[in-house]
C-alpha cells in the first residue's frame, strides 16, 4: 500500500474529512487513510461506530460550513477532504423526472461543492490542501437508464477540473477517483453488474473492491505527489 | 456539407453566446423555441428531425467567488432544463429517427458554472446516447472552446454533420472544433 509522506510531528496526524463514511466506498477510504497515518473524521447522515463522525447532510451548505468550522476548531486544520457520500437512482430515458434529477444533483454536485467551498479558504491561506471527489467511470463512458446520475457526476468532474486549474499554483491539489462498478451495497444483488455476462465483458472480469478505491484516494492524497486536475479510474480495465 | 435538408428546432437561441449567426445560417429549415422548459415546448418537439439545444451559461463566477448555493442552483437548474429538453425531444422524435445536438462553451477559466455545465453535458451525452441509439435517435455534443476562438465555418461544419441524419451512426460523440489535446480541452472525453 501507498504510504503518505507528510512530515508531521509524531502524534499530530493530518486531518482528513471523509463523507459517506458509514458504508461502501467512504468506509473503505476511511480505513485505508487511517492505516496510512491520517486522522480520519467522518461525515454522514448516520453515526459510524468505527470513526469519529459528525452527522451532517452534505447537500446543506450551511450545515457543511458549520461542521467544517467545528472540525477545524476542535480537531485541527483540515488537510484533505474526500467526498464519497452518494446514492444511486436510475433514469427513465424518455421521461424526465425533475425530482430524481434534483435529488441526485443535491447529493453529488452540491455535496461536493459545499465541501470545496467550506475548506478551500483556509487551505489557500495555508498554501496546502487536498480534495478528492469520488465520481464515477460512467461519467466518462456513459450508462443506459442512468442519465441523471451520470450528468450530476459529470458536472462534478467539470467543476473539479476548473477548480484544479484555479488553485494548483497556490499549493492545492484537486482530483477525482472515478470508479468502475464497485462491490458495494449501491449495486443490489440483482444488479446487471453482478451477472456473469456483464462481468465477463470486462477486461478484468470482476467488480472493483472498495479497498482499491481507497488505495487510489490515498495515492492522490499524498502531498508529495504533483497530481492535480486528474481523473483516476479503477475500472477493471474498461478502455475509453 | 450534407445538403441542408433537415428541419431543425433550435432551442434557447438567446443563450447562443458562441454563434449568434446560427438562426440565419442556412444550415436547414430552422425554427426557434425560446423557453424550453415551458409545457408548450414539449408539444413543439414533435415532428422535428433535428433539435439543437444551446446550453448557455448565464453566470460566469467561479465557485470561489460566488455564494455556493447560487452556484449550485445555477448549474442544477440549467442541466435539469437541458436534460428535460433532450429527453422530451427524444420521446417526441422516435418515429422520425431524429438527431439531438447539445452545444456548450468551454474556456480556460476556473471553477465556473460553464465548466460544470460542460462536464454535465458530456456525461449526459454519453449516457443518453446509450438510451436513444437503439431507437435510432442520435445525441451528440459540440463543445466550443472559446479560448481557441474556432472559426464559424468550423462550428457550422460540425453542426451540419451532427444535426443531419446522414451521420446516423455518429452517436455519443463530443466534437470540439479547433481543438487538440491540451489542458484547455477535455482531451480523452
Amino acid at each position: 500500500m501507498h504510504s503518505i509522506s507528510t512530515q508531521k510531528p509524531q502524534g499530530d496526524k493530518p486531518v482528513v474529512i471523509v463523507t459517506g463514511i458509514s458504508s461502501g466506498i467512504g468506509n473503505a477510504v476511511g480505513h485505508l487513510l487511517e492505516r496510512e497515518g491520517w486522522r480520519v473524521v467522518g461525515i454522514d447522515l448516520r453515526t459510524s461506530s468505527e470513526f469519529q463522525t459528525f452527522q451532517c447532510d452534505v447537500s446543506d451548505c450551511a450545515a457543511v460550513s458549520a461542521v467544517c468550522e467545528q472540525v477545524e476548531a476542535e480537531i485541527g486544520a483540515i488537510a484533505a477532504v474526500v467526498t464519497a457520500a452518494g446514492f444511486w437512482q436510475g433514469t427513465t430515458p424518455f421521461q424526465h423526472d425533475q425530482s430524481v434529477w434534483e435529488k441526485l444533483a443535491a447529493v453529488h454536485l452540491a455535496g461536493s461543492t459545499n465541501f470545496a467551498k467550506a475548506v478551500l479558504p483556509a487551505m489557500l491561506k495555508r498554501g496546502q490542501g487536498n480534495i478528492v471527489f469520488i465520481t464515477t467511470d460512467l461519467a466518462l463512458n456513459g450508462n443506459p437508464d442512468d442519465a441523471c446520475y451520470v450528468t450530476a457526476k459529470g458536472a462534478v468532474l467539470g467543476m473539479m477540473r476548473g477548480l484544479a486549474r484555479e488553485t494548483h499554483s497556490r499549493g492545492i491539489r484537486i482530483n477525482s477517483v472515478a470508479p468502475g462498478a464497485t462491490d458495494t451495497a449501491i449495486l443490489p444483488p440483482d444488479s446487471i453488474w453482478r451477472t456473469p455476462e456483464k462481468l465477463t465483458s470486462l477486461p478484468m472480469p470482476r467488480l472493483i473492491d472498495p479497498a482499491e478505491i481507497g488505495a487510489a484516494v490515498a495515492l492522490l492524497c499524498d502531498p508529495a505527489l504533483g497530481f492535480s486536475g486528474q481523473i483516476l479510474s479503477p475500472n477493471a480495465g474498461q478502455a475509453r | 456539407m450534407t445538403g441542408h435538408s433537415q428541419n431543425i428546432l433550435l432551442v434557447d437561441p438567446q443563450s447562443s453566446e458562441c454563434f449568434p449567426w446560427l438562426p440565419g445560417s442556412g444550415l436547414g429549415q430552422i425554427q426557434t423555441l425560446d423557453d424550453f422548459n415551458a409545457e408548450p415546448a414539449d408539444r413543439a418537439f414533435a415532428g422535428w428531425t433535428s433539435v439543437i439545444i444551446m446550453v448557455g451559461s448565464d453566470a460566469s463566477g467561479s465557485l470561489l467567488d460566488t455564494p455556493v448555493a447560487d452556484w449550485n442552483s445555477a448549474v442544477t437548474v440549467k442541466l435539469g432544463k437541458v436534460l428535460r429538453a433532450a429527453q422530451t425531444a427524444a420521446a417526441r422524435m422516435q418515429a422520425a429517427r431524429g438527431r439531438i445536438t447539445l452545444v456548450w462553451a468551454e474556456d480556460d477559466g476556473g471553477a465556473t458554472i460553464r465548466h460544470a455545465l460542460a462536464g454535465g453535458c458530456t456525461g449526459m451525452v454519453k449516457a443518453l446516447c446509450l438510451d436513444f441509439a437503439p431507437h435510432h435517435i442520435g445525441i451528440n455534443g459540440l463543445a466550443v472552446d472559446l479560448a481557441r476562438q474556432p472559426q464559424d465555418r468550423d462550428i457550422r461544419a460540425c453542426l451540419d454533420l451532427l444535426a443531419s441524419r446522414a451521420a446516423e451512426g455518429v452517436v455519443g460523440q463530443v466534437l470540439q472544433p479547433a481543438s487538440s489535446t491540451s489542458i484547455t480541452g477535455w482531451g480523452s472525453w
